[in-house]
């Protein structure tokens, strides 16, 4: 892992990892290596594997995230696909498995505490919702990017706080 | 949520129900018990179940076999957000039965900040049984809302004007995803595997926040009497995570002092700190670390709880 440190090139102690994971050292390679393939090939970069590159062609390059990712959530390789956003697949899953019939199955049953203490005291249920949205929006788009972020950074004084949801 | 029901034309007065914690004061946790208690009550009713397989807050970490088992008995569509649950605890999707699952990827799988995502769905809800050329194809598999990724690689290219998915999670696909995205992924995972995967890694993580745990518990009783783990105490029941409630206006002097002493950690406003040992960059001086430079901050903000 690539270490975070402070403008004096001490340390941090990063324990944020349940917000923003640190980078892996082998981003980077993997990172050139893709740029390589792309300004070497162009589009043949779908089709066609770089000498001496380990990764697949972008055509499978899903595929090959689906592979590694399927032990880590223990499922058949098949059941998984690496796409799009948090949010983004909740509603693709919603649009292909939630039909609620007004007149039968339309609840859906979600964890409340799911919300930010300033929605929680207030009576109607409504409320929190139309104000809120989902709290899986809020920590998919916004929650995870204000971490305390100076000393680690290493580049700025700028203090980033997490905003008050 | 709010804009799905909207979007089938219900509201959250009739088609929402919350799980709260039943006693708030004394407790921030929800137990299965409790869970189970709302899904029964709420059951011929209901179409669909979402929680988060490890609930952001607190840190507590649901039984999701037990749960999706009972909600399924009762006809119920049940779907994991697993943000904070992969990478940093063992799952089995599968063997558990699960619906359905989404999750991100730049916390525990370190992919980098709003990277690619993820989607999780049992094979028995994505079968595909009719051939393109059928008479009606979209009759053999579940209609959802498709992209041109969707459909057979054998295809994609052919631009046939029909939408035909591929079997499995990836008939979920919509567009040629981002390749820097997924090789950043990539990278990751390629680590994780090099580790041993999840369930090697748990073993770490159950030691490292034992640990935390047991450096808090020793901390001085005045600086214990400031702040409270609301984290579950069996390790069963949570992941790499303890959050801690501060007193009453403490937050803002002790994240300061923290920062000052380049220790990383977040906030939850108004009063939670989150502190997670990750078991594949973090280790036993990290706890110790934190908790030297915790025991300070909360001895400054006690002295100075307006700064």
């Amino acid at each position: 892992m690539v270490v975070t440190v402070d403008a004096e090139g001490q340390k941090s102690t990063y324990l944020c990892g349940n917000s923003l994971g640190l980078q892996p050292k082998r981003t980077a390679t993997r990172i050139h290596q893709y740029l390589t393939t792309w300004g070497t090939q162009g589009v043949q970069g779908h089709f066609k594997v770089l000498d001496g590159s380990p990764l697949p062609t972008w055509l499978d390059a899903d595929a090959r995230a689906a592979e590694l990712i399927a032990p880590i959530v223990g499922a058949q390789e098949p059941e998984v696909a690496v796409m799009q956003t948090l949010t983004g697949n909740l509603h693709l899953l919603m649009s292909a498995f939630y039909r609620p019939d007004p007149n039968g199955r339309h609840k859906i049953i979600l964890e409340a505490k799911a919300f930010p203490s300033d929605h929680v005291g207030h009576p109607s249920l409504s409320e929190p919702w139309a104000s809120a949205a989902c709290a899986t929006e809020r920590r998919a788009n916004q929650d995870d990017y204000s971490l305390p972020w100076r000393r680690s950074c290493g580049t700025t004084t700028c203090l980033m706080r997490r905003p008050w949801y | 949520m709010e804009t799905q029901l909207r979007h089938h034309n219900l509201s959250n007065e009739t088609s929402m129900v919350l799980i709260e914690p039943p006693s708030p004061e004394e407790s921030s946790t929800v137990s299965t018990e409790h869970i189970l208690s709302v899904i029964e009550k709420h059951a011929s009713s209901t179409a669909l179940l979402l929680l988060p397989g490890i609930q952001y807050y607190t840190g507590q970490l649901f039984d999701i076999p037990t749960i999706t088992a009972f909600a399924q008995k009762h006809g119920i569509f049940v779907i994991w957000d697993l943000a904070h649950a992969v990478g940093n605890v063992p799952l089995a999707l599968h063997d558990w039965n699960v619906d359905a699952a989404a999750w991100c990827t730049y916390k525990y799988l370190n992919s980098g900040p709003g990277c690619i995502g993820g989607m999780f769905v049992h094979s028995r809800h994505s079968t595909v049984t009719t051939a393109i050329t059928a008479e009606r194809p979209q009759e053999g598999y579940t209609n959802r809302l498709a992209g041109w990724w969707g459909n057979d690689k054998k295809s994609r290219f052919v631009m046939a004007t029909k939408f035909h998915p591929v079997a499995g999670a990836a008939g979920f696909q919509l567009s040629n995803p981002s390749i820097l995205d997924i090789t950043s992924l990539t990278a990751s995972l390629e680590v994780f595997a090099l580790a041993g995967g999840v369930a090697a890694l748990r073993k770490k993580s159950l030691k490292l926040t034992a640990f935390l745990e047991v450096l808090l518990q020793e901390m001085a009783d005045e600086e214990k009497a400031l702040y409270k783990v609301i984290t579950p105490t069996d390790p069963q029941q949570r992941g790499a995570q303890l959050s801690l409630k501060l007193s009453d206006g403490l937050l803002d002097t002790v994240m300061h002092e923290l920062e000052a002493r380049g220790v990383i950690v977040d906030e939850r406003r108004p009063d939670v700190i989150r502190v997670a040992p990750a078991p594949l960059y973090n280790n036993h001086s990290d706890c110790v670390s934190f908790v030297d430079a915790f025991s300070t901050a909360l001895k400054a903000a006690k002295a100075n709880p307006a700064k």
